[in-house]
């Protein structure tokens, strides 16, 4: 094919596999051979000379490799031709418009000069990269999806993610389907899709039923893959019963689909599908096989998943059962816990408590055995039950530890165990400690250690225990602690005994003392929580202490409950007032005091011969009561006027929260 | 008359109106606190709109504190300022009890029946 004013040798040019084509200044095609007349979907180079240029530009849709389509001022000969001398190459992934091959291309061009010196010419050089290309991004997607299915054990996320790696590059959409428990219908998963305004209606779509003949159902129960290379209309039809789904799916416009099971072990438990649908290739052969590669490892990756998710249920429901309980309602006592396991999975750590009657009195324990998980769980599952079956039985503290001891070295591997324990009767303590820290007894103001250390458990023969008995005051507070909380760390130290003294010196009853206890500790630690953490509180005293919830109805439960504490003890009249400050207070606990549904108001009656005591707890800050509050029709602040005008007694105390309290006297008093 | 009344979800407390040519009667019956004093707040507000006077009709109360109080207060603040008139039907001992210790006794018209004012059986 002669070319004016340009010698080509025609025989060599046509023999290469690469495309060449010649441009003229005027962007004229003047020359192309046989490879470039191939890639560019004409029957021979004389016809696509004879192709006016933009037609042979609208039989493709070409991208960058980002996905954005290509601009005319993009290609290297187009370039050449608006003066430039040597443009870079460029990559571009073409999908035939006819057929939906993709290829990727790199586009090279060269500036000719003429006799005269100046550039006459630009010859394009295409080469396939293809194969180069395909195998870059299937290694891509792999290590990517391989990323995405180890980072987490919540599959339906996992999955989602992987199926928007797919996305743009290998299909315009891609969906995850499993089967439900039952295996009757399939659910859509997750779903990604180029345009994500569309996850939605993919989301919507309704689950099918795992019996349907064909699509995702055959995948699933024959473990075979399915590539529709083209989707002919009346396919569609066949396959999509729902005329809305149908009608919805001829909008999207899909074009190629590939379904492919995800397996593992052998099993197929969902499948994988790719739609090409926006940018009209076709998948191929290759595709299908990456497609495949991917359909096997999110397959392997969801079966760890469930294995894992099955594993930790079971570990939760053992767990449960060992969980402290709800501590009874011991007469004469108030009790209060905290419980805090450290670790993720782990529910129930090395710690634990318990309280249980014995003849006349009640006896409380708070332990640790030694170890992390199951095995740490079992542990305390013996040592608990050794404790309470044995002090039942032998009805003395020190005998029950000694049997727990021997118990405990009777075990083939080392089991050590440190327990605190503390026997209530007759409004004496008797404390006993098996390398366990002493208690701590707050009595007003200060707050001293109480008890004698001993021994761990589980470590000699012959251990020696020393109980020390002190008798408790009415008020005083005993708080029971693993060393989780000495332990906790801080910035430069580990909490330590000063610290636990000083926050729990004034602590006013049991739950005072758990709030001071959890408020120190979380503004002193650190990092991560180390240590299983289990503390009990316990008072000696006549007050009861109601929960209520708090929200607008917490007044009415709230008075109607105290009112019920002192029906017995108390004249309607006195009564009539107690529910009317009770309301008050609890109201302003509400509305003031930042309690609510998770931030309860506790409420505690203390009822003596004389008189009664009730205090209105909650989370808020506080504030400076007035010394005598002024009534004020307006309102705000009545509620304090009627107290100060009605209860015998009266004040305000801050801890970690807010406490107002007044006592109001049998005999009729003086005030109002 | 037909008596208007309406049941609000909250517990058991209820709130009845009857309007008369001369006063709208407003019963509330149950406990009044922060969790129902709107529900009463909202009626007294809506009679006000359309009567010459409003009455507060306090027999059937079994509690209040000083949420009811201060709607009290509330009521004769603008029956003061040039709104309906307002008064109380009086409500147990341990209300009114409630109504000296917080001083707002004075100047509060309180009846024993309605009737007073309305003119008809009560």
């Amino acid at each position: 094919m002669p070319t004016p004013g340009l010698n080509l040798d025609h025989a060599i040019l046509d023999s290469l596999a690469e495309a060449v084509t010649v441009q003229t200044m005027d962007g004229q095609l003047v020359y192309a051979n046989e490879a470039a007349a191939r890639i560019l979907d004409a029957e021979s180079p004389a016809a696509l000379l004879a192709t006016p240029p933009i037609e042979i530009m609208q039989r493709f849709d070409s991208f960058n490799e980002d996905g954005s389509p290509i601009r005319v001022e993009q290609l290297p000969g187009r370039r050449i031709l608006l003066g430039e001398l040597n443009p870079e190459p460029l990559v571009t992934r073409a999908i035939n418009r006819r057929t939906g091959e993709e290829r990727w291309r790199v586009t090279k061009s060269t500036a000719i000069r003429n006799p005269e010196g100046e550039v006459g010419w630009a010859v394009n050089i295409v080469d396939d990269i293809t194969e180069v290309k395909r195998a870059e991004i299937a290694q891509g997607l792999l290590a990517r999806a391989g990323q995405a299915l180890a980072s987490s054990m919540d599959y339906e996320n996992t999955l989602g993610q992987v199926a928007r790696l797919a996305v743009p590059q290998l299909a315009d959409w891609c969906g995850v389907s499993l089967p439900d428990d039952r295996g009757h219908l399939i659910h859509s998963v997750a779903v990604a899709h180029v345009d994500p305004g569309k996850v939605r209606f993919a989301h919507d779509y309704n689950p099918t039923s795992m019996s349907d003949p064909a699509g995702t159902a055959e995948v699933i129960r024959s473990g075979r893959s399915e590539l529709v290379t083209e989707i002919p209309d009346e396919l569609l039809a066949q396959a999509i019963a729902d005329p809305e789904q149908l009608e919805l799916l001829r909008t999207i416009g899909m074009r190629s689909v590939m379904i492919v099971p995800m397996s593992a072990g052998g099993r197929t438990i969902g499948a994988l599908s790719f739609v090409s649908a926006e940018s009209g290739r076709t998948f191929t052969q290759a595709d299908l096989e990456l497609a495949e590669e991917l359909g096997r490892r999110a397959g392997t990756a969801v079966e760890n998943a469930r294995l894992y998710t099955e594993r930790s249920r079971i570990a939760r429901t053992l767990q449960t059962g060992l969980l402290p309980p709800e501590l009874p309602e011991i007469d004469g006592y108030a009790t209060a816990t905290l419980y805090r396991p450290a670790g993720e999975e782990n529910w129930v750590g090395g710690d634990f408590y318990d309280a249980l009657p014995v003849r006349d009195g009640w006896l409380f324990v708070v332990g640790d055995v030694a170890g992390r998980g199951a095995s740490a769980a079992a542990l305390t599952a013996l040592a608990r039950f050794t404790l309470r079956s044995s002090a039942r039985l032998l009805d003395d503290p020190l005998r029950a530890v000694e049997q727990l001891n021997a118990e405990l070295l009777e075990r083939s591997e080392m089991s050590l165990c440190s327990v605190c324990c503390v026997l209530l009767r007759d409004g004496e303590a008797t404390i006993l400690c098996a390398g366990h820290p002493l208690p701590v007894l707050v009595r007003g103001d200060s707050a001293r250690m109480v008890g004698r250390t001993g021994q761990m458990l589980g470590a000699y023969q012959a251990g020696t225990w020393t109980p020390e008995t002190v008798a408790l005051e009415p008020e005083d507070v005993l708080v029971l602690y693993t060393d989780g909380v000495l332990d906790t760390i801080g910035a430069s130290e580990r909490f330590g005994e000063a610290r636990l003294l000083e926050a729990l010196a004034g602590a006013r009853d049991a739950h005072d003392a758990i709030a001071v206890i959890d408020d120190a500790l979380e503004r002193f630690h650190v990092g991560a929580q180390a240590d299983d953490t289990a503390v009990l509180a316990l008072t000696r005293t006549t007050a009861r202490t109601l929960v209520v919830a708090g929200d607008a109805r917490a007044p009415k439960t709230a008075r109607d409950r105290v009112a019920a504490e002192l029906a017995a003890h108390f004249p309607a009249d006195a009564l009539y007032d107690v529910r009317v400050l009770v309301s008050e207070l609890v109201t302003n606990a509400v509305r003031h005091g930042g309690a609510d549904a998770a931030r309860p108001v506790r409420v505690t009656v203390r009822v003596e011969d004389a008189w009664a005591r009730i205090a209105v707890w909650d989370p808020g800050p506080g504030f400076d009561p007035p010394d005598v509050p002024a009534a004020r029709p307006e309102g705000g602040g009545n509620g304090l006027v009627m107290v100060q005008r009605i209860a015998s007694r009266w004040g305000v105390e801050r801890s970690v929260g807010t406490c107002v309290w007044f006592e109001i006297d049998r005999s009729p008093s003086t005030s109002g | 008359m037909i008596p208007h009344r309406s049941m609000h979800p909250t517990d058991d407390f209820t709130v009845e109106v009857q309007r008369h040519p001369g006063a709208a009667v407003v019963s509330p019956a149950g406990e009044i606190d922060v969790a129902t004093v709107d529900q009463l707040r909202e009626r007294l507000l809506a009679c006000e709109a359309d009567s010459p006077m409003v009455v507060l009709d306090l027999r059937r109360v079994e509690f209040m504190d000083t949420s009811g109080l201060q709607l009290v207060f509330e009521c004769q603040r603008r029956a003061q300022a040039g709104g309906p008139a307002f008064a109380l039907v009086r409500g147990s001992r341990q209300i009114e009890r409630l109504f000296e210790i917080a001083g707002f006794g004075p100047g509060l018209r309180v009846l024993d029946d309605p009737a007073e004012v309305t003119g008809e059986g009560a």
